[in-house]
């Protein structure tokens, strides 16, 4: 339980934390001087909003007046002239800020999710022991765009909003410091509210999110549950339930559309006050002829301009806020060393022959936890077919890890033909090893290149002798496409039997000298079982094969058995002498074995 | 047969023409259609003092400082009329000042307001944070409005969508495909929810803007509004048709957004097949073609919203040059005042926006009627009927005792809605308090038999009773009710181990619960967990074992103490010792029936023979028919598949 507890989403940090910032951004060192260019281009948009009113001013103050002054109609049309040239520049500096904020968000999100998938590649099995691979995910997808998309539009809103109501303040400074100062008497308020709103706002939207996902989440669990809803017939109730649940949304979402809803009204309110100040002052400095009347104009249409940009900024800085929590989980994957490396000097000089020895190794999951294997040893001759047999628990399944170097011992050695794994490569060992896992994981893909992921040259010939090795043969050459045919995410348009199969198939491609099978103890029919054992007996033959066992043929067939209780090995042998010792072997094969073995053989003979 | 079948259990596409989205969304705003439509009409209002505050401004410049007559239009002439007289002259609610009296009598031709107006020009300032107030307020009534009625159509459009899937057959349940359903009611459900509550308020919004601003900009000066309207069908064709561009674009962005998560999700799902085969090279590239395919498909898409918004904003811009220089014309030619100029100027930038945002926004619309469609596919599917007794055949009032009754299978055929026969001419009776064991092989149609007891699927041909009861003419919850069934693969819900116990039931006492764990041997286990009973099940949770699944599926069951008991299989991950000692707490052992109460009737699916043994009848069944019936003494005596799995497992026990 506890465990899980650290995945929890954290969204919010209260903190600026400038460091991890900092990390983020060193990901988009080389766009640097795209940031550059892209607050150049802010401040011009800025600015140039800005100055329109500006023109409008020029246009009342400057060009009216002279209507009957000659060449009137060449200054309007050079001026409307010069009004189209300033449009076309903003249109341009639109279209720039557009492309140069998307790079830099794109880029980003594409840099970060490369450093992320690639230390991904490096992590060891101890940080894929502890972390839901839905956590994972949500770090590489929408944390990583979030993340591009919160810097890359942020700077957009924030150097505009903050040059955009600079702008303002100075064109009215200029203009009439007078107007100026109490026209914006307005502007403190406003930003108070502003901030306050926005922080307001953001932190109720992340509650109804969260409540969204809680029912997304009830959602997922009435359709996966519904068949047991129905065996229990409480439908009615699970609605009720549901009820709840959505009420929680709601509430929540109407807290924020609520809060939304207010602060627009009440921004802009404070700055009608603004314009009216400016309305009444400005209009009676206007007919004492302190100021004109574009100048009034500007006055008020600044004003009415102001909020905008605060918004932005303020919503800008909450989201900044926001997606910390982002950047620190992501970081954070990144950052997480990996536990397994190979030495220097490392070396993957030969094939393995595949004798394995494990000597004196004690092992445990984490430095706090229990211990698996003390001081366990075991001599695995090339070529033998070893079955590993015990309760839940018994250390099965780190026997497997630790082989396959998932997992390295604490103290003691693994010494595959004579020398220890550590002084080659992970490489070395993995390219000679053929895996075939308990719950058989195929990709998307077709057919053809799940199998062909054992051995990445294997030519087409390779591929069907190891796909009729496996039996598999036979349904592909059945399926639409054959060898083409698409098998979906995780291989979820084929059945479990046929998914066996194929990653039976794609070890057997990969012809490796060591062989781990985890066997399966799901159900397939009778027919499909017996290809998988006519396929077992194949793949084990001529390799050294470590065999967590299910099955009643393969332990029959194994050369060796061990029994493994609490991390130690309680018998050793064949199968009818451990079974003429009629110790733990044999009551754990009346107990569970026999039963389905046996109803497997009187369904199929 | 099966093309029917398909359309009846499973989401067809377009298969809902009769469900009428219209309709749906219509039916969703149930009992929130009034409040919406106020929000609707506050929009009205919102947008008509949008049009009053530029016209405070202008009488101030006009009126006020200059001396032209006021013109002042609708909305604003009806609240000031009354106030101020015919006219704005006088004789209104608001009494001439006397200096106004005075001057007017000197000038004619000046507005009689205007010299005590250029005395108290705060007036006019006032008026404007008045509008400005009316509009804010309108806004807010509408977003409050609009909102609340959005949030609860999609809160009754969830829980419809969530009880209609509570209630599909069991058949509908088995095809579903979680993920494709998922989206259908979360992020449909939501895009549906947006277009309640912005994007059809925004398309009126800008409807009503535009109606009533080019009435109000005709009436001030046709000229000017012809030139204040020139760009404006370019921008709005060029934004038309920069969407369909674009939303291709979008779909194909999101494509391989997909395509990317499913490569990471493989990837970290599937990391113990990558570092076995030492493929993470691969993988790397794998990931770095997808991660570049979406970076190109982005730029892609950025290239062209670049395109757009700046070509509109140069637009938009031109619009306004456009009309500054007409204006200009029109005022030196006198034509025009300058307040009124002003005033076009600020009523175009108000209708600028909108105008860009409309082809967004109705393509945004596109998605909508797909996912009312969607949502639709889903809701047309035919939920299951007879639950309750107020349905049909009510004649039979009196409850059938389920506890003292026998079950009885009359020649029962069953075939699947895709035409694979399952179960052939099947009869049997199972008397009050017996044990009943089923075996054979893997997809002999054990599953389904127990299945057709508890009417999840209804026999093709033939008749099961309850007591001498048709099944039939029992409601389906009455009968699932007496009936406890453990299913081979039982959901467990992400509560607490007590809530998953207790669920549907939960008065039962804290005896009631530790009784019934203990039957399911299940109590040691629970209190084995940090929490005991509160601990949390599944992922924010314990993991449990199949075993453990098992048993507590099993007291979840035996809580219930229903009078007929059905076990499919549902103890095969629990070790032999176990089992034997949950057979014996459920009086299902050897040793006899323990149980005070009435004897519980069992049906247990099972191939150990330990437990087939003690059951008083045993049914074998191949390929859906029955090959054997009797006690363990009989059938083993009988050459077939009860001999040979008796004789094979028996076999090593004896060595």
């Amino acid at each position: 339980m506890a465990e899980h507890k650290e995945f929890e989403e954290k969204e919010y940090s209260t903190q600026f934390n400038m460091t991890i910032w900092k990390k983020i951004l060193q990901y988009g060192r080389s766009l640097y001087p795209v940031i550059g260019v892209l607050i150049v281009i802010m401040i011009g948009v800025a600015v140039l909003d800005g100055i329109f009113p500006q023109m409008t001013r020029y246009a009342i103050d400057t060009l009216i007046p002279a209507y009957n002054s000659p060449g009137y109609t060449r200054r309007v049309a050079s001026f409307i002239l010069n009004y189209g040239l300033l449009a076309l520049l903003q249109g341009f500096n639109v279209w720039a800020l557009i492309m140069v904020a998307g790079i830099i968000e794109v880029r980003l999100c594409h840099a970060l999710r490369k450093a992320a998938f690639e230390r991904l590649q490096q992590l060891s099995f101890s940080y894929y022991d502890r972390t839901p691979a839905g956590w994972i995910i949500a770090r590489m997808t929408s944390d990583a765009q979030k993340l591009g998309d919160t810097i890359a539009w942020g700077i957009v809103d924030l150097v505009w909003g903050a040059t955009m109501m600079l702008t303002i303040i100075i064109f009215m400074i200029v203009m009439h410091p007078l107007l100026a100062s109490v026209t914006l008497l307005f502007v403190p308020p406003l930003l108070m509210v502003t901030f306050w709103f926005q922080k307001k706002i953001l932190e109720t939207q992340r509650k109804s999110r969260k409540a969204n996902s809680l029912v997304t989440g009830v959602f997922n669990e009435g359709l996966q549950g519904a068949r047991t809803s129905k065996a229990l017939s409480i439908e009615p109730h699970n609605c009720r339930d549901f009820a709840v649940k959505t009420e929680h949304l709601r509430d929540y979402a109407i807290r924020a559309a609520k809060l939304s809803a207010l602060y627009l009204p009440l921004v802009m309110v404070l700055a009608s006050i603004g314009a009216a100040i400016a309305l009444g002052t400005g209009g009676r400095y206007l007919l004492q002829g302190l100021i004109s009347f574009g100048t009034l104009v500007a006055f008020i249409n600044y004003a009415m301009m102001f909020f905008d940009p605060a918004r932005e900024v303020a919503r800008v800085l909450s989201e900044f806020q926001a997606a910390q929590a982002s950047a620190e989980r992501l970081v954070g994957l990144i950052e997480t060393a990996p536990e397994i490396i190979d030495k220097p000097g490392a070396v993957a000089d030969s094939l393995i022959h595949g004798e394995v020895l494990l000597d004196h190794v004690t092992f445990r999951y984490s430095p706090q936890g229990p211990w698996i294997f003390k001081d366990f040893s075991l001599h695995i001759p090339a070529g033998q077919t070893l079955a590993v047999v015990g309760e839940t628990g018994c250390g099965k399944s780190t026997l497997v890890n630790v082989i396959c170097r998932f997992y390295e011992p604490e103290s003691g050695t693994i010494l595959i033909d004579g020398l220890d794994y550590r002084e080659r490569t992970q490489y070395w060992l993995h390219s000679q090893l053929g895996y075939v896992l308990q719950t058989p994981l195929l990709f998307s893909g077709t057919v053809r290149e799940n199998i062909r992921y054992g051995r990445l040259d294997a030519t087409e010939e390779d591929i069907i002798t190891a796909a009729r090795d496996a039996n598999a043969l036979d349904f592909i050459e059945k399926l639409e496409h054959g060898l083409d045919t698409l098998v979906g995410e995780g291989g979820a348009l084929l059945s479990v039997g046929q998914k066996q199969l194929i990653s039976i198939a794609r070890a057997l491609v990969a012809n490796p000298r060591i062989i781990i099978l985890d066997e399966a103890t799901s159900s397939v029919d009778t027919e499909t079982e017996m290809l998988i054992q006519g396929a077992i007996t194949r793949l084990l033959a001529g390799r050294t094969s470590i065999v967590i066992a299910h099955r009643l043929s393969t332990i029959r067939q194994a050369d060796r058995i061990i029994l493994l209780d609490k991390g130690k090995i309680i018998e050793d042998g064949n199968h009818a002498s451990l079974m003429n010792l009629h110790g733990a072997y044999w009551k754990l094969y009346t107990q569970q074995f026999l039963d389905e073995a046996s109803y497997l053989e009187a369904s199929g003979a | 047969m099966s093309d029917h079948s398909k359309t009846l259990y499973s989401i067809q596409k377009n298969s809902w023409p009769r469900f009428g989205r219209i309709s749906l969304l219509w039916n969703a705003l149930q009992g929130w259609r009034l409040l919406y439509v106020a929000g609707l009409l506050a929009i009205i209002g919102e947008v008509l003092f949008t049009f009053s505050s530029p016209m405070v401004v202008k009488i101030t410049i006009d009126s006020v400082i200059g001396t032209s007559p006021p013109a002042i239009q609708m909305p604003i002439k009806a609240v000031v009329e009354p106030l101020l007289g015919k006219n704005f002259s006088g004789g209104g609610l608001i009494p001439l000042p006397e200096s106004a009296v005075v001057a007017g009598a000197d000038e004619n031709s000046q507005w009689i307001w205007r010299p005590w107006l250029r005395s108290h020009l705060w007036v006019m300032g006032l008026a404007f944070v008045c509008m400005i107030l009316l509009q804010a307020l309108f806004s807010f009534i509408a977003a409050l409005c609009i909102n609340t009625a959005a949030e609860e159509a999609a809160k009754r459009l969830r829980d419809r969508l969530y009880h209609h899937i509570q209630y599909l057959p069991y058949e509908t349940l088995l095809r579903s495909q979680t993920g494709d359903w998922l989206q259908r009611c979360t992020s449909d459900v939501d895009t549906v929810r947006r277009f309640i509550a912005f994007e059809f308020v925004e398309l009126f919004r800008t409807l009503t803007l535009v109606g009533f601003a080019f009435p109000i900009m005709l009436s001030l000066s046709g000229t000017l509004t012809l030139w204040g309207s020139i760009v404006m069908p370019i921008i709005l064709g060029f934004s038309f048709f920069f969407q369909r561009i674009v939303e291709r674009l979008f779909l194909i962005a999101d494509e391989r957004e997909g395509i990317l998560s499913g490569i990471v999700q493989e990837n970290v799902t599937g990391v113990r097949v990558v570092r076995a085969f030492a493929r993470q090279q691969y993988e790397l590239e794998r990931f770095a073609k997808a991660n570049t395919n979406v970076r190109d498909q982005v730029y892609k898409l950025i290239t062209w919203l670049a395109f757009y918004w700046g070509f509109s904003s140069f637009l938009g811009l031109l619009q306004i040059a456009l009309l500054l220089g007409a204006g200009l014309q029109l005022y030196t030619a006198g034509t025009i005042t300058l307040g009124l100029l002003i005033l076009f100027l600020t009523y175009e930038q108000q209708v600028l926006w909108p105008v860009r945002q409309f082809g967004r926004i109705l393509a945004d619309t596109g998605k909508t009627r797909v996912a009312l469609g969607r949502i639709a596919e889903l809701l047309v599917l035919e939920k299951e009927r007879d639950l309750d007794y107020d349905i049909k055949n009510d004649s039979f009032i009196a409850q059938p005792d389920f506890s003292a009754s026998s079950i009885e299978f009359r020649d029962v055929s069953f075939t699947y809605p895709d035409g694979t026969e399952v179960l052939k001419h099947i009869s049997f009776t199972v008397n009050p308090g017996e044990h009943l064991a089923i075996v054979g092989p893997t997809g002999s149609g054990k599953s389904t038999l127990v299945h057709l007891l508890l009417r999840f699927y209804e026999p093709t041909d033939g008749t099961i009773f309850i007591g001498g009861r048709d099944i039939r003419t029992i409601p389906k919850k009455e009968l699932r009710n007496r009936i406890s069934i453990v299913l081979q693969d039982s959901f467990l819900y992400g509560k607490t181990v007590r809530e998953n116990i207790l669920i549907g039931y939960p008065d039962v006492g804290e005896t009631g619960l530790i009784e019934a764990a203990k039957k399911a041997a299940f109590h040691h286990v629970a209190l084995g967990f940090q929490d005991g009973y509160e601990t949390m099940v599944g992922e924010r949770g314990v993991t449990l074992s199949g075993g453990q699944r098992q048993r507590l599926a099993l007291a979840r069951a035996l809580l219930r103490q229903s009078p007929i008991l059905v076990l499919d299989d549902s103890l095969s991950a629990v070790d032999t010792e176990t089992d034997r000692l949950i057979r014996e707490a459920i009086g299902n052992g050897s040793q006899g029936v323990k149980n005070t109460g009435p004897a519980t009737t069992t049906i247990i699916i099972a191939h150990r023979l330990t437990t087939l043994a003690e059951a008083d009848t045993i049914l074998v069944l191949e390929a859906g028919r029955i090959t054997g019936m009797g006690s363990h003494d009989k059938l083993i005596q009988q050459p077939g598949f009860y001999q040979r799995l008796a004789t094979l497992q028996s076999a090593v026990h004896e060595m």
